[in-house]
């Protein structure tokens, strides 16, 4: 199924959208948290829009990832590649308690079972004497290079970017983003054809917890600072499901284009305070309302379009 | 070759299915009868592994699928087209048999879409390959629901009421789908369309509170006392005593 003609939009796309975050902006620290908050929010879009499960409490994984890579950093002296995997580490073990948890909850039982997690993971953090409790922690920078620091944060926060489109778009033309699409549409059915439901589920759901552990573990190495009103605020959680429901669940351009908006908004109502707030909740709002499937999907149901083509050819 | 050897389910200490033993060949037909609540869809929930069993065993060919998960009795060969259809609706007609192909007999490429192309062609539905499943009108999506049910390879199939909510057009281009299915394949049919059962079946087996009562031929089963009695409601000693 790999031919040139499906690779060649999305590469193209990606290697223009890189240049824009390269050469555009004057400083590292917008296009950083874009492309962090875009990794989050792609990863989370195979969650909910290709794996049907609607998670409410990702914010917990960014969490636990950055704190992860504090204590990691200050308390072992590894270098922060170790530290990054620490946060990769503790996305895994966490999806897979939460996995266990929530194992036989459905529906919205499940996004309100993992909401209810995060709320638990987030005030267990603030009784925790080791991390500061609520006063949170300073990273210890003593052995970082704060010279080039504000760079490498930005690659690594591309590299995650990258990295995480490249992978939902190879998981989704594989065998298993077929069986994964299918347990979505009806999982029973998918069983029935000898899908292993649960297993594609489980590793939808472990995949985005360890890209919200790591871009949470970039963000919050970019601050120096962490704490666990910030670290697990829900806030995360809504700007990932804004960027997702009116770029368009379910589609592979949606969160691009969710994630641009979300910024453009954002960037345009500085200083404004809660205009952002409300022209974000209206818009939100007006696309749910026009284009359920979302301003991507809005386009893709009338011409068929896909940048990252995921349908199976016919002959 | 299947054979169901004394399979019972338990709800609640009470058995809905009671040591049923049964034995379908390749290329045979057999008709499930009984009324509601006769045990005839948990039978195929523990056939097909959506339900556990409580005691018995099932040997596809000799080996004991009766206690694999749901999808590897799929892959061991099961197959099964469910009495509400369960299409993959975000998916082409195409992709919805084209899974089945790559999860089942593991295939790729282009075999995997000649495998595919094969299997619309055999229930009909070539031209619609491209639609979205969710998109399908009824009977097309019975004919998809027949063409995922065979996509895993399956040497059984179990068919539950599919011909209910046809118009009887539609239920004969059914059966003449069926038919064409049966070769190679153990086919246990639950219907309650008698007249299908009896155009596609080579035998028929009757579940009556949740145990096999009657088994045979097609017509002396359907005309028997027996099943008359627990069809109509009345005992026939006391319908020939008044």
């Amino acid at each position: 199924m790999t031919r040139l003609r499906d690779l060649l939009p999305g590469a193209a796309l990606l290697l223009a959208l890189t240049m824009g975050m390269i050469w555009l902006p004057s400083d590292t620290r917008l296009p950083m948290e874009i492309l962090l908050v875009f990794a989050m929010a792609q990863a989370w879009n195979l969650l909910c829009g290709y794996a049907g499960l609607l998670s409410f409490g990702h914010q917990a994984f960014v969490g636990l990832g950055g704190y992860a890579l504090f204590l990691t950093v200050n308390t072992s002296g590894l270098p922060l590649a170790a530290a990054l995997g620490a946060s990769v580490l503790v996305g895994v073990l966490a999806a897979a308690v939460m996995a266990l948890l929530l194992r036989n909850l459905r529906d919205a039982y499940f996004s309100i079972g993992i909401w209810v997690l995060a709320e638990v993971i987030r005030l267990s953090f603030g009784q925790w004497p080791l991390v500061g409790s609520s006063r949170g922690m300073m990273l210890d920078a003593s052995r970082l290079d704060l010279a080039s620091f504000a760079e490498m944060v930005f690659w690594l926060a591309l590299a995650l970017a990258l990295a995480t489109q490249i992978a939902v778009f190879a998981l989704l033309r594989s065998r298993f983003g077929l069986g994964l699409m299918a347990t979505r549409d009806n999982d029973v059915a998918a069983a029935s054809i000898g899908v292993d439901a649960r297993a594609s589920r489980f590793v939808a759901f472990v995949f985005s917890a360890v890209v919200c552990a790591l871009a949470g573990g970039i963000y919050y190495l970019s601050v120096l600072y962490i704490d666990p009103t910030g670290a697990f605020d829900l806030d995360w959680q809504i700007r990932i499901l804004f960027i997702v429901i009116i770029g368009g669940v379910g589609t592979l351009e949606g969160p691009i284009l969710g994630t641009l908006i979300y910024f453009a908004l954002r960037e345009l109502f500085q200083g404004q305070g809660e205009m952002f707030l409300i022209t974000q909740g209206a818009l939100a709002l007006a696309v749910m309302l026009i284009a359920p499937r979302g301003i991507w999907g809005w386009v893709q149901d009338r011409t068929g379009w896909q940048i990252f083509p995921t349908r199976w050819r016919v002959g | 070759m299947l054979e169901v050897a004394g399979v019972s389910k338990l709800y609640a200490r009470r058995a809905v299915v009671r040591e049923v033993s049964l034995k379908v060949a390749p290329g045979e037909c057999l008709g499930v009868i009984g009324p509601n609540g006769a045990g005839k869809t948990t039978l195929f929930n523990l056939l097909d592994g959506t339900a556990r069993l409580d005691g018995g065993a099932i040997l596809l060919d000799g080996n004991d699928i009766g206690r694999l998960p749901q999808h590897r009795r799929a892959q061991a060969g099961i197959g099964r087209a469910y009495q509400v259809p369960r299409p993959f609706s975000g998916l082409s007609v195409h992709e919805n048999v084209l899974a089945g192909v790559m999860h089942g007999p593991r295939l790729h490429g282009a075999a995997a879409r000649a495998r595919v192309a094969e299997i619309l062609e055999t229930v009909g539905l070539s031209d619609r390959r491209a639609t979205l499943a969710g998109a399908l009108p009824l009977m097309d999506r019975k004919r998809l629901e027949l063409a995922r049910a065979i996509s895993v390879g399956s040497r059984v199939l179990l068919l539950d009421e599919i011909a209910g909510g046809l118009t009887e057009g539609e239920v004969l281009q059914l059966i003449e789908v069926v038919k064409r299915l049966k070769p190679g394949r153990a086919v246990l049919w639950i219907e309650h369309i008698a007249h299908a059962l009896m155009a596609a079946a080579d035998r028929l087996a009757v579940l009556h509170f949740g145990e096999l009562v009657a088994e045979g031929a097609p017509e002396p089963v359907m005309h028997s006392a027996l099943v008359q009695e627990i069809y109509l409601g009345i005992a026939v000693d006391d319908a020939l005593d008044s």
